[in-house]
Formats: C-alpha cells, sequence, structure tokens
C-alpha cells in the first residue's frame, strides 16, 4: 500500500547533530547513485554482462517555498556562500525510523520569482561521504 | 507560507554619480558604513577617500583593513570611534522598468576529492569540496523600447545588478542580493498579438574589489 508524501521532511544542520531545520519544500527528492563496474570478462560469464559496485554518490534536491525569515534556507545558502559544512537528512515518514542523512555540499541555489507566481528556491545538494541512517 | 513573487524588486545601475563629504555611521567597534542607504554601492572604476568630518584629514588608505565597495562597508580599526565621511562616486539604482520574472543562479563548480583513504572509512562514497563559485542572473521584462541592456553589452561595460526577493519595502528581514554582472545575451521578441518583450542574462563578472553578496538585515540608519 502506498505511503503519502506529505508527511515528508527534508532537514539540514551545520553539525549534523543538534538543530535540524525543516527546509520549506514542495517537491523534494533524494537519488542514490554511483558507480557500476563492467568486470565482464571471457573467463567467467554465460553470455552475460557481469558487474561490480564501485564509488557510491548521492544527491538531494528541493525546490522550496521561499521565505526572507526561514532559517533553513538562510543556512543553505549561507554554507553555499561561506563554504560551510552543511548535513542533510530525508526522513520519507517525518520521523527518524526511514531517515537517512549524510553530510552535503550546495551545489546550487537558485532564487526566482515570477510577477504571478510564489518566490521559490531551488536547492540541489551533493553528498559528500557517506550516507547513514537518520 | 509563500511569498508572492510580485513584492520582489529587481534594480540595475545608474549613471555614477560623485558625491563629497558624504557622511558614514560606525555600526559596530571601528566598522562604519555609508549612512545614506541610497549610496552604498560604489564604483569600481572611481577613487574614493574616507576622511575625518572634523577636519577633512585623509585616512590612509592602509588602515583600512576590509573594504566592501558594494554595501559601502570599510573596516578602519584605528578609527574607532571618529566621525568619518567619504568622498567618492556612488551607483544609484533603480527599479528595472517592467520586469516581470526572474532567476539567480548562485552555482559553480563541485570538485571530487574522493581517495582511497576517506572512502574505505566511509564505506567507499565519494567526497567533495567547492571549487570556483558564479553566479547567474536572467531577467524579462515588457520592453519599454528603451535600450539600456543592449548598450551594456554592446558597450562591453558591467551593471550592477540587485534583487531584493519579496519585499516592496526595505523591511529588517528582506535580504537583498548584490553584484557587478555582465549582459551575456539579451533578446527581443514579440508576437503579432502580443507584448513586446525582452529577455536578458547575465554572468557574474568577478573582479578583486566586488564580487557577489546577500546582505540579510542591511543596517538601514
Amino acid at each position: 500500500m502506498g505511503k503519502a508524501a506529505y508527511v515528508k521532511k527534508i532537514q539540514v544542520s551545520a553539525d549534523g547533530i543538534t538543530n535540524w531545520l525543516d527546509l520549506p519544500a514542495t517537491s523534494p527528492s533524494l537519488d542514490i547513485g554511483g558507480d557500476v563496474l563492467d568486470d565482464t570478462e571471457l573467463a567467467s560469464n554465460a553470455g552475460y554482462r557481469s558487474r561490480v559496485l564501485g564509488l557510491h554518490d548521492f544527491s538531494v534536491s528541493a525546490d522550496s517555498n521561499w521565505s526572507g525569515a526561514d532559517a533553513a534556507i538562510a543556512l543553505v545558502r549561507a554554507a553555499k556562500l561561506g563554504r560551510l559544512p552543511l548535513f542533510m537528512r530525508y526522513l520519507p515518514d517525518g520521523t527518524t525510523t526511514y531517515g537517512l542523512k549524510g553530510a552535503v555540499v550546495v551545489e546550487s541555489f537558485n532564487h526566482s520569482g515570477d510577477v504571478g507566481e510564489l518566490e521559490t528556491v531551488s536547492i540541489s545538494l551533493q553528498g559528500n561521504g557517506a550516507l547513514s541512517a537518520a | 507560507m509563500g511569498v508572492p513573487a510580485y513584492k520582489a524588486l529587481i534594480k540595475s545601475s545608474g549613471t555614477p554619480t560623485a558625491m563629497l563629504q558624504e557622511p558614514m555611521t560606525e555600526i559596530s567597534d571601528g566598522v562604519f558604513i555609508i549612512t545614506s542607504v541610497n549610496k552604498r554601492v560604489l564604483s569600481l572604476e572611481h577613487p574614493y577617500t574616507i576622511q575625518r568630518s572634523s577636519n577633512q584629514s585623509p585616512i590612509s588608505p592602509g588602515s583600512i583593513t576590509a573594504a566592501d565597495l558594494i554595501s559601502g562597508t570599510f573596516t578602519i580599526p584605528d578609527a574607532e570611534g571618529m566621525g568619518l565621511e567619504i568622498n567618492a562616486t556612488y551607483i544609484p539604482v533603480s527599479e528595472i522598468i517592467g520586469a516581470n520574472k526572474y532567476s539567480l543562479d548562485i552555482g559553480g563548480d563541485i570538485l571530487d576529492d574522493t581517495n582511497f583513504l576517506e572512502a574505505r572509512v566511509n564505506g567507499g562514497f565519494r567526497t567533495k569540496v567547492y571549487g570556483i563559485f558564479d553566479v547567474t542572473v536572467s531577467i524579462d521584462r515588457n520592453s519599454d523600447y528603451g535600450q539600456k541592456f543592449i548598450d551594456y553589452k554592446r558597450n562591453r561595460e558591467r551593471v550592477f545588478i540587485e534583487i531584493r526577493p519579496g519585499a516592496d519595502t526595505q523591511s529588517e528581514f528582506a535580504g537583498v542580493y548584490r553584484g557587478w554582472f555582465f549582459a551575456e545575451s539579451t533578446g527581443l521578441a514579440g508576437d503579432i498579438g502580443d507584448l513586446e518583450t525582452e529577455s536578458i542574462k547575465f554572468n557574474l563578472a568577478g573582479s578583486n574589489l566586488a564580487n557577489f553578496c546577500f546582505v540579510q538585515n542591511e543596517p538601514i540608519i
């Protein structure tokens, strides 16, 4: 049975331990990828490719509604402009039960506004190290 | 809670204007800001001098430990407690006529510094560090037939862009993005039954004098 996404939380923290702040995200996503290395060789295959996993990598995107008073947006912006440490937590059900967390760098912080729309911020984060249970 | 974008203030630079004996205010120990909020963006092409307001004796440039020509802020520890004024050329900014859409992208390079030692320790995950930053701005506007941005492009001149999201007044929480840019491209278009529009894309024109900044809670005196 499916689970509604509206309970999800994307959180950021300056130290990864305390003071986790909720991003006012509207369509966040977590992508866990990395390298898949082809080790197919003549000696040991039945006509199929074989592979091993190489380095892992992850990325997070979070389109958010902007507010000048929002502490989470301010923290992400400060981390980008100041090249400061940042940690993110992706909580699919809003709790740490199924959550994942890791250190990140801010790849881009894109602020935009159409005269007839809301002010929005599009944030993309790249993993900087391990992704672990929240 | 969302903020409607129609309140955004999008401004660009006007004609550089000389100012003499413009008052400065000490906002913290040894940190001075140009008092008039409308005169804080200084020209990068014109010199400035800071002097004591009591007798106009100049402050030596060597005493200025930090100078932010985008926010009009100077750090002069030796001048703590003094009344100061500045002779300079400031850049007046005014709203871009007809602007109805913008985007500001703070990006740049992310460098992969993954190595054997750290990857073994962290379970085989890539690690990264920040490289060079870059900023791009795009602005769509209803054209007034003016060629201001076409002229910036043609004359290869820098243009100052200021973006204050979600605020039509200088309220405390309305942070402001500021920077010097080159107009990478500008295009005019208009369907026979529609408005004439202009789309302008700017790239950051970084230098060791001024790049890009975000100022939260800008002191308004």
